[in-house]
């Protein structure tokens, strides 16, 4: 009945009232060079609190693009002791600020000296994971904002369930989790040698391939990152292993392998070729080295057992420990390793490197909350409000009293913003790699706005993502669509017993006039509410009306879709703090737009018209 | 091809009708016997070699064009004959063309991720050799204009040799992302061919003594020689061509 994923709840002060609840102790940090004296504002603040240790300088570095320029991430800490995800990017222009981004938290109130002993906050994420840790690195200790305003010290610790887990360093109960994955909905060697094959509908393909000891590899050496691409044969035992942080690392017998490079597994073809297509996007259009941004090797695992859908895990998970993207079982057969959604989950890999060596954090999951009703309807006629009691087994709690968590009578309703967000990045970069390949119009094989055509008959659509709805878990009759903008996001109620919380099955499509049970969870619906953010991207190249809010766009145009590109990903890549509201996101982008073409150019007026289009402004 | 042979064939035709129609011309001072000529000179007019090779790289065919330079260039040649009857004499001429000179190539080499998207590379090979090495025997006219002068007309079979050098592979330079590739050289390996083809010309002797004397000759050889591609393939070669020499006469 429920899912436990979860996540700290950002909240800010900055945001419209009907969208996002109001928090004074948590400040979204959001100013550029248009607002100077709000810039000059932030920029003193940053400079006091790094001088009282509040904020830690973790990275500064020169702009890829952009000459003159240089960005620096601040890491906040309380009383000593790292705020997870708190803190601020700020780029600077000759050594002058130019724009700050982040989120800092005020009035945190808790002690700093935990009283469980980080052993002890092990054995209970090892409690709770029936798994060990995934490194032998100690928990970490951190101060975490949870929903409701609350703020504990915490430890984290990684597991070899892919999971990240938050120990109360004071009560030793496991408060939050966090899944490792980022899942897409359902030397011997001497000569590269290219072969041939057909991917999953029939279309030939290169395989850039290694010759081995009479064998061809799936090991690409012609790129400056190489890719390899594992064939784990649906051994999944031996997914399990090379998915463990403290499990073997590949072996040469892992590697896909063809006898004579006419490569017949379609599966195969499709995710190593799609790999280097994106390798090339991301080097061609964006000069970014891989997906670590340094070349590192990239691997990817196909034919993995009876797992229904793409992943990226980022390290210490994979076959080397550095991460990986995976991909499983398409409907009807055959892998799910169409370009876009292998470039999707190699994008959540970009994303996770460039956010972490920025700021030395991933980028997170991130919560925000809306007021929704004090009461509502089940689906069975029962009435349910704030002091509904449900009994909750499962998930590493067994028969515990939850409730819905409330404030002021009301129940909160709660958006995974982060996740929506990366997710969004994912499938922009899903389809500009399309458009790199294939030539519109729109189809499987074609350049297009929709995610996974190439295998099943629809998916989401950047273009026009309510014309998609979403599709609900067996024995659930819902339907809503994908979002097209802010105020029809999607939420979830949340459950709670003071100590963990649980996202609940009914949530709303309307911000909370109506509630309604949801198709499924999706992972907080990240999946679901991405369309937002990506919807904008659409609206900026190819313009138009956004339904919901009755906005236009002037977009750029097809031919000039390379800038919209640059100005989004530049943003994930080079500007982004790594826990984020979607306004702060859509500044950024915006900032990035203005770095590179300038606040006067059509590029920027594009993006600008079209983050506003779909409530974003 | 089939052209220029015809083209050639008539001219040999004409050469021997000639030969034909001085045979029953009157006799004047009735020449030595043995003549000797031993020249130098200039071949003119040679047709120039054009190759395609196709070739397989990164699981899809490419491809280059050679085009070879002509054989005009420095001629040796030495040739006797041998008085039969009247005019009427055989001989048999050796003659040497060799020469070096670079071959022009265009290549369109396959992309290596994807199909389709061939870069274009051009450049000149090193150095390459030419060789032609002809035999020929041939009927003679000799007829003299004075007692220190003569005109000999002669055609017949040539047997050619051919040494060339041919491409087999360019070579080229790319980096990531391999979107342009830049010449680097062509390697090449020499073929060696032989043919019958034909030779027909007009000698002008001068001597200024019995036995010495100088001269010039004009002639057409012409041969069709088939060498191997690097793919397999024939590529056809037009050996010899318009060949002017001046040098010594002997006569005895």
């Amino acid at each position: 009945m429920f899912v436990a994923a979860f996540g700290s709840a950002m909240l800010s002060a900055q945001e419209p009232e009907w969208v996002i609840e109001r928090n004074q102790r948590q400040i979204a940090i959001r100013a550029a060079s248009a607002d100077l004296p709000e810039l000059r504002r932030l920029d003193a603040r940053v400079d006091a609190m790094s001088r009282a240790g509040e904020l830690e300088l973790v990275s500064r570095r020169a702009d890829r693009q952009v000459s003159g320029r240089a960005h620096e991430y601040f890491r906040e800490y309380y009383r000593g002791v790292p705020v997870y995800g708190g803190g601020v990017s700020r780029q600077l222009r000759r050594g002058v600020t130019e724009s700050i981004f982040g989120t800092l938290h005020e009035a945190i109130g808790v002690s700093t000296i935990p009283s469980v002993a980080p052993a002890d906050a092990m054995a209970r994420m090892e409690a709770w994971s029936g798994a060990g840790p995934a490194t032998d690195d100690p928990p970490e200790l951190v101060v975490m904002s949870l929903p409701g305003a609350r703020y504990v010290l915490a430890y984290r610790g990684v597991m070899r369930d892919r999971t990240t887990y938050f120990v109360n360093a004071h009560t030793g109960a496991v408060v939050w989790r966090e899944q490792a994955f980022n899942e897409q909905s359902r030397n011997t060697h001497v000569l590269s040698s290219v072969g041939v094959g057909a991917g999953i509908r029939g279309q030939r393909k290169k395989v850039s391939a290694s010759r081995s000891g009479g064998m061809f590899e799936a090991y690409d050496r012609l790129r400056p990152a190489e890719i390899v691409t594992l064939d784990l044969r649906d051994n999944e035992p031996r997914v399990d292993a090379l998915l463990d942080p403290r499990g073997p690392k590949w072996a040469p017998s892992d590697v896909a392998t063809d006898s004579d490079n006419n490569w017949n597994d379609p599966g195969v073809v499709d995710v190593h070729a799609h790999a280097g297509f994106t390798y090339d996007y991301l080097a061609a259009r964006h000069e970014w080295d891989g997906v670590d941004g340094a070349d590192g090797r990239i691997m990817a695992m196909v034919n993995i057992g009876d797992i229904f859908y793409g992943f990226f895990t980022p390290p210490p998970f994979g076959p080397e420990k550095t991460g990986t993207v995976g991909f499983g079982i398409a409907p009807g057969g055959g892998a799910r390793a169409s370009l876009d959604v292998v470039a999707h989950e190699l994008m959540h890999a970009v994303t996770f490197h460039s956010v972490r060596r920025r700021t030395g954090r991933p980028f997170l999951d991130s919560y925000f909350s809306v007021a929704g009703p004090a009461d509502f309807t089940l689906e069975d006629g029962r009435r349910a409000d704030c002091d509904t009691t449900w009994r909750v087994s499962g998930e590493g709690v067994e028969n515990r009293v939850f409730r819905l968590l409330c404030r002021d009578g009301k129940i909160r309703l709660f958006l995974n913003a982060g996740g929506a967000i990366n997710e969004a990045f994912s499938d922009i970069v899903g389809t500009s790699v399309e458009f790199m390949v294939h030539e519109p119009p729109m189809g499987p094989l074609r350049a297009d706005y929709v995610m996974f055509e190439d295998y099943r008959p629809f998916g989401r659509s950047l273009e026009d993502p309510r014309s998609v709805p979403i599709l609900a878990r067996p024995g659930v009759d819902v339907r809503i669509q994908y979002p097209e903008a802010l105020r029809n996001v999607i939420l979830f109620m949340l459950l709670t017993d003071g100590e963990t919380a649980f996202f609940h099955e009914y949530g709303s499509d309307d911000l909370g006039e109506t509630i309604v049970r949801l198709p499924s969870f999706d992972y907080d619906g990240v999946h679901w509410n991405s369309t937002i953010l990506s919807h904008a991207f659409y609206l900026a190249i190819e313009g138009g009306e956004n339904r919901t809010t009755g906005l236009s766009v002037t977009g750029v145009g097809a031919a000039n879709r390379e800038q919209v590109e640059r100005a989004f990903v530049r943003a994930m890549t080079d500007l982004m703090p790594p826990s984020v509201s979607f306004f702060t996101a859509a500044d950024v982008i915006r900032q990035s737009a203005d770095d590179l073409f300038g606040r006067d150019s059509d590029v920027y007026r594009a993006i600008d018209e079209a983050l506003t289009a779909v409530d974003l402004d | 091809m089939e052209s220029a042979r015809s083209a050639i064939g008539k001219g040999l035709s004409a050469t021997l009708g000639a030969l034909l129609m001085l045979a029953h011309a009157p006799a004047a001072a009735q020449p030595s016997r043995i003549s000797i000529a031993i020249n130098g000179g200039q071949q003119m007019q040679s047709v120039g070699i054009t190759d395609n090779v196709v070739f397989t790289e990164f699981a899809e065919q490419g491809d280059f064009d050679s085009s070879y330079p002509d054989a005009n260039g420095p001629l040796f040649d030495v040739t006797g004959r041998v008085r039969l009857v009247g005019n009427l004499a055989v001989g048999t001429g050796v003659s040497m063309a060799s020469q070096r000179g670079n071959a022009h190539l265009t290549a369109r080499l396959p992309y290596p991720f994807r199909f389709s998207r061939h870069r274009v590379v051009e450049g000149r090979s090193a150095a390459l050799q030419r060789q032609e090495l002809t035999v020929n025997v041939h009927a003679a006219w000799i007829v003299p204009l004075a007692a220190s002068a003569d005109v000999t007309l002669f055609g017949g079979p040539t047997f050619v040799s051919l040494k060339q050098d041919l491409v087999d592979r360019v070579e080229y330079d790319h980096a990531y992302p391999y979107l342009v590739a830049s010449y680097t050289g062509a390697a090449h390996s020499l073929r060696s061919e032989s043919a019958v083809g034909f030779v027909a010309g007009a000698d002008v002797a001068y001597y200024f003594s019995r036995v010495a004397g100088v001269g010039g000759t004009v002639q057409l050889n012409r041969a069709w020689i088939a060498l191997s591609s690097a793919d397999g393939g024939i590529v056809e070669v037009d050996t010899g061509g318009l060949q002017a020499t001046a040098g010594l006469r002997i006569r005895f």
